[in-house]
């Protein structure tokens, strides 16, 4: 098994701390952008729902919260393709990179 | 060995046909709709095309567990949509909207949550850590028989708990649609799905769920345009004639009465996103896929299906609201307001026959049938996973087990799942089960998320910390859901409830996590320093995916 001398190439090679990190920071900024909304969302709810009773226009029935729920799935979707584009465009090559590297 | 799923699947179809076709002219009450049982005949048919198709192409433990790891990313998240999208979606949510308007809809919105969630943090690791099970990436670095063991038992708890669920939903649902007997329905879906998953293991079942997916999906997308289309696809229109019939009036385009209290609200919420993220059916689709790479696609092409089929699920239940509720035909007596034909469930069901006739009704009820049958495939195999992966071959045996041993104990498993569920199913027909999708996902969010969660990221996990953690949630979701109203008052009959709210997520997850941290920091055995040392390799691993590549096959 060579899992040893490959896993510690890895760590020490220059760019891995720089992908964990990236990688890192693009996930957990998604994943407390969605969070974040939600829950706002949720305690608007629980909180001050006459908020969202609000019609969009003085003459519909309409209210702002149909909007803002649709809103929020198409939200969630952008995140995760934007997830998905960055990733494939910033970090599997340079995953591949640095595997290759260290198998050599 | 050969020819015995052929005589079986040809067995199996002879006991559908002959199931409702005798069945039907005998129940009272109901008339056998034509089209629904052609229909329901066809899926059956096609989907024990598959399954013999996979039984051929099935033949280690990565065939039977994880279909080789040969599922797309795309096919994957047709598949995990499909697991969500069960017909309590399609037939709760939408009934609900028709009740309660955008209170429904709310529930869409947490369970679509979930997904960016599993995308950003669990997606790619869970691929780059584990082969079968989420036991694999929770015990990876810990001690495997007490980690496998506490991981086993909460998914078993939670299939179990989801299958009588569906198999009771399944019952009524079926009886109702094709005016079979209950216990007959019962029989079916659980002969039904036995056959799949022992003999097509997840490959059959992945197609079955994909097949199942476009269905509802096309089907529902076709019943929400064409309801749509009556209002001149203007949501102003629609809305302003749902408030002028419903008894709620205005209030049912904003969040009502459901989510009025914060307590309950939050707990709802955070038993839905992060219970949905510990369901073990969900998770072993990561398992299916060749690379992280494609592990990420299939959170994507899921979040867009699901998203996408919840608006049509939103119109669905609005347009309800006119078509259905303003029409006597689909009320008993034919009394506007007053108890639907079928019960509160079928709303959408019946808008299917006013939007599109008998042939849509058919259509709909065929699918909701397919569905059932699908996501009742995929519990059973997580379930058959739990036992024979995690319990007999790395409990029991310590992994000396040869594939075809734990393939053949993971068939009988899902067996004796099959069995269970029927007889339970048919236990349960008359009780109330309103507190097990609350206690599924709590338990799901208490017991498996907490592990996994910190498993993958927290370096101070230890053995015990984990598996204390896994039993902290199991047994405070369990205990909170027995002593809320839904179980101590209205099944056990008491008075008032121990615990004032519904939902446990709030209460037991904080506690497990707790609970994992402080039996984690207090244990100071050289084991728990070992697996303390260990977190970095498996982090490296689980940033890279590193043995995957083609160079380290050797």
């Amino acid at each position: 098994m060579s899992t040893d001398t490959t896993f510690g190439k890895i760590i020490n090679h220059p760019q891995y701390a720089e992908l964990v990190r990236r990688r890192k920071r693009l996930a957990w900024l998604l994943a407390g952008s969605t969070l974040g909304v939600f829950f706002s969302f949720v305690l608007i709810i629980a909180f001050s729902p006459k908020i969202l009773a609000i019609p969009v226009s003085a003459t519909g029935v309409t209210t702002i919260a149909v909007p803002i729920g649709v809103a929020m799935i198409f939200f969630f979707w952008i995140l995760t393709g934007i997830y998905v584009r960055r990733a494939s465009r910033d970090f599997d090559g340079l995953t591949d990179q640095i595997v290759r590297e260290a198998l050599k | 060995m050969k020819e015995l799923p052929r005589k079986f699947i040809a067995g199996a179809l002879l006991v559908a046909c002959t199931g409702l076709a005798f069945a039907a002219p005998e129940s009272k009450g109901q008339t056998a709709n034509i089209p629904a049982i052609a229909m329901f005949l066809l899926f059956v048919g096609i989907t024990l095309g598959i399954t013999y198709w996979a039984a051929k192409r099935t033949k280690t433990a990565s065939d039977y567990y994880a279909a080789g790891g040969g599922i797309t990313g795309t096919q994957n998240g047709f598949a995990i949509a499909g697991d969500l999208l069960s017909a309590a979606t399609l037939l709760g949510i939408s009934s609900l909207i028709f009740a309660k308007g955008y209170d429904g809809f709310l529930y869409c919105l947490c369970l679509i949550v979930a997904f960016p969630m599993i995308l950003f943090i669990m997606a790619e690791r869970l691929r780059n850590l584990g082969k079968y099970t989420f036991a694999d990436v929770t015990s990876f670095r810990l001690s495997q028989r007490p980690v496998r063991t506490t991981a086993a038992i909460s998914s078993l708890t939670v299939v179990i708990f989801y299958l009588i669920a569906q198999m009771v939903g399944a019952g009524q649902v079926i009886k109702l649609l094709f005016g079979i007997e209950y216990w007959i329905a019962v029989v079916i879906v659980g002969v039904l799905m036995v056959i799949y998953v022992t003999f097509g293991g997840m490959l059959a079942t992945t197609w079955v769920q994909i097949v199942k997916a476009v269905l509802l999906i096309t089907g529902g997308t076709i019943m929400a345009l064409l309801a749509f289309a009556q209002f001149g696809f203007s949501f102003e229109t629609l809305a302003s004639k749902a408030v002028a019939v419903h008894k709620d009036g205005i209030k049912i385009l904003a969040p009502g009465v459901m989510f009025a209290d914060p307590v309950s609200a939050v707990s709802l919420a955070l038993g839905m996103v992060f219970g949905t993220a510990g369901l073990p059916h969900i998770l072993m689709r990561f398992f299916t896929v060749p690379n992280a790479v494609e592990s990420r696609k299939s959170a994507f092409v899921a979040t867009g299906l699901m998203g996408f089929f919840f608006l049509m699920i939103g119109l669905i239940g609005l347009s309800a609201v006119v078509l259905v509720g303003t029409n006597p035909q689909y009320f008993e007596g034919g009394t506007i307001g007053g108890k639907l034909i079928g019960g509160g469930n079928m709303p959408s069901m019946h808008l299917a026959h006013a939007v599109g006739g008998n042939l849509l009704l058919g259509f709909m009820a065929a699918v909701a049938f397919a569905t059932i049958l699908a996501v009742v495939s995929g519990l059973a195999l997580a379930g058959a996973s739990a036992i024979s992966h995690d319990i007999y071959a790395n409990a029991i045996m310590r992994g000396t087990a040869t594939e075809q041993q734990e393939i053949r104990v993971s068939k009988t498993a899902s067996l004796g799942l099959g069995i269970l569920a029927v007889i339970l199913g048919i236990l349960f027909e008359k009780h109330n089960l309103a507190f097990l999708s609350g206690l599924t996902l709590g338990i799901a969010a208490s017991a498996n998320f907490p592990v996994l969660i910190l498993s993958m990221y927290w370096k101070g996990l230890t053995t015990r910390g984990a598996v204390l953690c896994g039993l902290a949630g199991l047994i405070s979701a369990l205990a909170l859901v027995v002593c809320s109203k839904a179980v101590w008052v209205t099944v056990l009959g008491n008075p008032t409830a121990l615990f004032p709210y519904e939902q446990p997520a709030l209460f037991s997850m904080p506690l497990a996590f707790f609970i994992a941290w402080l039996a984690s920091v207090l244990d100071n055995s050289e084991s728990a320093a070992r697996e303390r040392d260990a977190f970095e390799a498996q982090d490296v691993l689980a940033e890279t995916g590193y043995y995957r590549n083609p160079l380290a096959q050797h």
